[in-house]
């Protein structure tokens, strides 16, 4: 007699049609990666040029490279690397308009403002559907009608609604809200040194601490180590199991760092990053770290 | 791990693993149409996530984490068991699995509570460990423990019922 996991994989049995296609899934994941760069990335000084990246990053056939690499996630540069053309806003005081081509009935702004796209009307609207920044949408044109969550990591959308089993927009918020996360805290806040927001908490620091020997930090002068860990695992980006690597819990001048360290094969890179802007502790911080380095690398700097 | 490195390794992994992941859910909700959709979710959640995930060499457990989640969240709500017959989908279905079709093992796994469900499929179809499978449902082992018992003793007694019935 078969045992209990044979008999479970004979009744669950095969699928009847083959799966979807993944082109689906691929365009989903492109457009919730961007949404979650945003989230971070909304805020930076340059904004004219946060939106015109923006569109030009969703344009059409847009592929997963322009939008991943690494340089994407700062925002200082207004210089466009790949073949696509950034718009550049024209200096006439007016809102910057998005490039809609490529892009879905609605979207959010840079500032969590909710844009709808030419032609279509927002019907409804409901905030905080799982946390601060969590928004669900409907929007119509003619006959057609779309359902829209945004979260922080991704968008849930439903292109065709009502559909699948679902009566109302209330019923459909009721079952897939609960799997939009809330946006994380906004580190882009963060004012750099020369008081302007720069996009990212981390500065560089060779003042803090020092490698000594092997991936153990020591404080230098005026800073004492508070905490800290060899090989903090933050992802490939920053630094591989073959490289020397550290994190630390800094005080200095009545302040508290993170600070990561990190040699590969050149000199030693110090990142510090404020406490207050980073997480409560060394295990928050470094869960935003791996966050932000899996995100394709650039990170805190 | 470059863009083009990213997407490819995803692929790969994805086309390599849909269809056991499609039959997860599957186990998980008894819908094939929502096993999709709950799919879909869990891997746009993992594209965002990818590098990470692949590091971690966890991809199947954290689809897993996110389909058992996303499974439980969507029975807790009444008016989802109670979904009206008359919306008709956008696109035509692919013959439902009729009910005459499906085996009293896997009908009686359905009617299962969910968290129990979730448990025996972790433990007794995927051959998880206790400590794995409680990992995964973020509950302690003990509970994982009674629930398949539970779970377990309610299959058999539907199998029992069908042979003799």
């Amino acid at each position: 007699m078969p045992d209990i996991a044979e008999q479970l994989d004979a009744a669950i049995g095969s699928p009847p049609d083959p799966a979807p296609a993944l082109d689906r899934t691929l365009v989903a994941g492109r457009r919730a990666l961007r949404r979650r760069r945003l989230a971070y990335v909304a805020g930076a000084a340059a904004t004219v040029v946060v939106v015109g990246g923006t569109a030009w990053a969703a344009a059409p056939g847009d592929g997963p490279h322009r939008s991943d690499g690494p340089g994407f996630s700062a925002p200082a540069t207004a210089t466009p690397t790949a073949a696509g053309t950034p718009e550049q806003a024209p200096d006439d005081g007016l809102p910057v308009q998005p490039d809609w081509m490529g892009q879905d009935a609605v979207m959010l702004g840079r500032g969590g403002e909710v844009l709808v796209r030419p032609g279509w009307t927002l019907t409804d609207r409901v905030d905080e559907v799982n946390g601060p920044g969590t928004i669900g949408l409907e929007v119509v044109k003619g006959d057609r009608r779309q359902w829209f969550l945004f979260g922080s990591a991704m968008t849930i959308s439903s292109l065709h609604a009502p559909s699948e089993g679902y009566a109302t927009f209330q019923e459909w918020i009721d079952v897939n809200g609960p799997l939009i996360e809330a946006h994380p805290p906004k580190h882009h806040r963060h004012r750099g040194p020369d008081g302007t927001e720069d996009g990212w908490p981390g500065v560089q620091r060779d003042d803090l601490v020092a490698f000594g020997s092997g991936e153990t930090l020591v404080a230098l002068d005026g800073a004492t180590i508070l905490e800290q860990r060899p090989s903090p695992d933050v992802g490939d980006a920053f630094a591989t199991a073959a490289d020397t690597s550290a994190v630390a819990l800094v005080r200095a001048d009545g302040k508290e760092w993170y600070v990561l360290a990190r040699r590969t094969d050149g000199p030693a890179q110090y990142i510090a990053v404020p406490r207050a802007e980073s997480g409560a502790d060394l295990d928050a911080f470094l869960a935003f770290a791996r966050d932000r380095y899996a995100e394709g690398g650039g990170g805190l700097l | 791990m470059s863009a083009s490195d990213r997407e490819t390794s995803y692929v790969d992994y994805v086309t390599a693993r849909r269809e056991h992941l499609r039959r997860v859910a599957y186990a998980l909700c008894g819908d094939w149409h929502r096993a999709d959709d709950l799919l879909q979710i869990a891997l746009v959640k993992l594209y965002v996530a990818w590098p990470r995930v692949r590091r971690g060499g966890s991809e199947d457990a954290y689809v897993r984490r996110i389909l058992v989640r996303a499974s439980i969240d969507e029975s807790r709500r009444p008016w989802r068991r109670e979904r009206p017959t008359d919306t008709l989908p956008d696109q035509p279905a692919a013959a439902p699995t009729g009910v005459e079709d499906r085996s009293a093992l896997f009908d009686a796994l359905q009617a299962l509570p969910p968290q129990q469900r979730a448990a025996v499929v972790l433990r007794h179809w995927l051959c998880l460990s206790v400590a794995e499978a409680a990992a995964e449902l973020r509950i302690s082992e003990g509970t994982v423990k009674s629930h398949t018992s539970r779970g377990l003793a309610a299959l058999r007694g539907a199998l029992a019922h069908s042979e003799t019935g």
